[in-house]
């Protein structure tokens, strides 16, 4: 008898041993970070894929678009343009591209997002990390620089039209690294990952069991952590513009780092936030910072024309409003919030 | 040389059965959330994309000073959560960042090239939704 226990105790614990390698697929996920690109903090995770050096394939790439886009270096492609104002500094096709997608968003948008914001931001000190408030006097005198129908692209090289002209790719250069990455992740068979750009979310494919992935959105309130609800996607990009994360105080007033190109000073269009989902990070990123400078009624009638892009855009009101297109996949999960009407 | 044979009956299936059973409901709950049943949650802290350091979860809250070529950061842990009370850098976004308490969010100061992640989730009172990522 005693045999016959222990020969099922053993066959038992030898079942629980490989039940794990029974769920092909399911080996832990593979997570990989980088913090000096693009200002922000990448996070990678890779799930049901353990060939782990694709991800050196991958920041390699990141290291690459940083060095040509980056504003904060005299030695990128952005850093040659803004020091040659008024010349045709030979650049990187990727750097034309970017800057031919930038001024396409500056169209759509009426100005909402120009990437010529660079004098101002520059003067508002968040490219460097030290922000304060400037003089009205200088803003103005930036003010005057900023206009992207003054900025011209052609083969393989950029112009500015005149000095103290200058351009800052920051609202969209993280986005097209998102889609190089995935991309990357894509080419080397990758099926199931995270991207995580600073909050700037990809979720590429589905999760390794096939079901949807589940996207939390952050409150939109400065310090206050949580989530106002989650969207079910695959195969998106989802990024949010807001006012809560970068921002300062002086004189007991906040001031956010999304600058309105019409006033140079942080967009106030009554939004908390403008989260897009579509399947293109970079258009999401412009599209993100447009929508949060123009508002509710502006944002919407811009969303409504485009082909498979949808919002949500959480209001000092703190009401959220979302397109058709998310009405099923988004939930909101926060009491404090209500829904409101697109 | 002696030989056992073994004779399985009725009871023998039953058992196996009920074995497997435990070893499947066992296999699920580590799949679900390993830091139920293994390795409780510990705060994993990363420089220059490395990971520097992982401090287990301490039973009361403990200050944990972060020390690198960038600046100094001091860190908030305890069971209710890991929250950046301190830095040197110029922005001080990371000290803005509100208390982690899920595996789902980090804190980055970036100034330092420091990013703060937990590598489970906390048992907190008001614990929010699971999802895969926070986008914001």
């Amino acid at each position: 008898m005693k045999y016959r226990i222990g020969a099922l105790l053993i066959c038992g614990i030898l079942l629980a041993g490989l039940l794990p390698g029974c769920t092909s697929g399911q080996s832990e996920p593979v997570f990989r970070t980088k913090t000096d690109v693009f200002g922000t903090v990448i996070q990678i995770t890779l799930h049901a894929y353990e060939a782990e050096d694709v991800l050196d394939a991958v920041f390699e790439r990141m290291d690459k678009l940083h060095a040509l886009l980056t504003v904060n270096a005299v030695d990128s492609d952005v850093g040659r343009i803004n020091q040659n104002p008024g010349r045709w500094t030979e650049v990187d096709p990727v750097t034309v591209s970017l800057v031919e997608t930038a001024l396409r968003y500056a169209r759509l948008s009426d100005g909402a997002f120009d990437c010529t914001i660079a004098p101002v931001t520059t003067l508002w000190g968040f490219p460097s990390g030290m922000p304060s408030l400037p003089e009205p006097a200088a803003i103005r005198e930036a003010l005057a620089q900023v206009d992207y129908t003054r900025l011209e692209t052609r083969d393989r090289a950029v112009r500015t039209a005149s000095p103290g002209m200058a351009i800052d790719l920051g609202g969209i250069a993280k986005g097209y690294a998102c889609d190089e990455a995935a991309a990357l992740l894509r080419q080397q068979g990758v099926t199931s990952a995270i991207l995580d750009f600073g909050g700037n979310v990809y979720a590429l494919g589905n999760k390794p069991d096939g079901s949807l992935w589940k996207v939390g959105l952050q409150t939109p309130v400065a310090g206050a952590g949580g989530i106002i609800g989650h969207i079910t996607c695959a195969d998106k990009a989802i990024v949010t513009s807001g006012g809560y994360e970068r921002w300062f105080e002086e004189n007991g007033v906040t001031y956010h780092h999304i600058l309105d190109p019409a006033t140079g000073y942080p967009a106030d269009s009554g939004l908390l936030s403008a989260t897009i989902v579509t399947d293109s990070a970079t258009n999401a990123d412009a599209l993100s910072t447009a929508c949060f400078v123009l508002g509710v009624e502006e944002g919407l009638a811009l969303i409504a024309g485009l082909d498979g892009v949808e919002a949500i855009f959480v209001t000092t009101a703190r009401e959220v409003i979302v397109t058709d297109g998310l009405q099923t996949a988004f939930t909101l999960t926060d009491e404090t919030f209500t829904r409101g009407k697109p | 040389m002696a030989t056992t044979k073994l004779h399985l009956k009725p009871w023998d299936g039953i058992v196996v059965a009920l074995l497997l059973l435990a070893a499947a409901v066992f296999f699920a709950l580590w799949q679900k959330d390993g830091a139920s049943l293994g390795t409780p949650p510990a705060v994993e802290i990363y420089v220059d994309g490395q990971l520097m350091r992982t401090v287990p979860i301490p039973s009361h809250k403990e200050e944990v000073r972060i020390e690198t070529a960038y600046g100094v950061n001091l860190l908030h842990i305890g069971p209710e959560g890991v929250a950046m009370a301190e830095a040197d850098c110029a922005s001080r976004d990371c000290v803005h960042t509100a208390p982690l308490t899920r595996a789902d969010g980090a804190i980055a100061c970036l100034p330092h090239r420091l990013l703060v992640r937990l590598s489970g989730n906390l048992s907190t009172k008001d614990a929010p939704e699971e999802v895969d990522v926070v986008a914001g």
